[in-house]
């Protein structure tokens, strides 16, 4: 059930732009937390480094998962998975899904 | 992120034949690196160091605990397997730590401003010899340049 209010807020973020995570990030845990290094490039800048808590994490691994199997993910695909693997609101979800996609746009993880 | 999670990912990378760019903190290799503003390109120890290399380590403390420092290499003791490696910080008076081959990580191959301009990779000797005189040189640093 979508609760009142979410598709505006859906629609406010344009979840249907097409993205994809850019090839070569590896996911790594590091005691409780993840990090993506980018392991194709020869040097590896850790002032750089994009740190992830568990549902950034989560949300990346979904991410590449879209990108391996469809060429390409949206925000909504994102806000599906994080829904479906944890007690959010939809619209709770769709806020955090934005804000971390920002940030990995910023960071040139996804294109 | 704790140096303690980080510094062994490092290790894995520069193993793994990668160059490694960090932002050590600390005033320890003053007047060659400035902690929190400069960062260092390490890349993975092959061969034998060279004495006035800067090192990136995990080495023992007096009172027996393990800490990462990036300092210079002063002294090697004994050789082959059994050799220690003695480092000392630049911005150091005194102390010195010491360490095992394995426990070398990286080595400094390039030294950059916070604008990424390369700074002078001094091999550190003539430093070395400076350490009578150190303290008033790092005041004058202190008061000069920062």
């Amino acid at each position: 059930m979508v609760a009142p209010g979410t598709q505006m807020v859906i629609e406010n973020l344009q979840t249907h732009n097409d993205m994809r995570t850019i090839n070569g990030f590896r996911l790594r845990k590091l005691g409780n937390e993840y990090i993506l290094v980018g392991e194709s490039v020869e040097l590896i800048n850790f002032n750089k480094m994009i740190t992830l808590n568990e549902t950034a994490a989560f949300l990346w691994q979904s991410a590449e998962e879209n990108t391996a199997r469809h060429g390409s993910f949206t925000a909504s695909d994102l806000c599906d998975a994080l829904c479906k693997e944890y007690d959010v609101a939809p619209e709770k979800a769709m806020t955090d899904v934005d804000a971390t996609l920002h940030a990995w746009s910023d960071a040139g993880v996804i294109e | 992120m704790a140096n303690e999670i980080l510094i062994p990912e490092m290790a894995r990378l520069l193993q793994a034949g990668k160059l490694v760019r960090f932002t050590p903190s600390g005033v320890s290799m003053r007047p060659f690196i400035e902690g929190g503003k400069d960062s260092v390109v390490l890349t993975s120890v092959s061969g034998e160091p060279q004495r006035g290399d800067i090192l990136l380590a995990r080495v023992q403390t007096a009172d027996n605990q393990h800490v990462y420092v990036l300092h210079r290499l002063v002294r090697i003791e004994g050789s082959g397997q059994r050799a220690n490696y003695i480092l000392q910080g630049d911005g150091n008076l005194f102390g010195e730590e010491m360490c095992c081959r394995e426990e070398l990580i990286g080595k400094v191959v390039r030294i950059e401003t916070a604008d990424g301009k390369k700074k002078w990779l001094s091999n550190g000797r003539v430093w070395y010899w400076l350490r009578p005189v150190r303290k008033w040189l790092l005041k004058i640093y202190r008061h000069t340049m920062i």
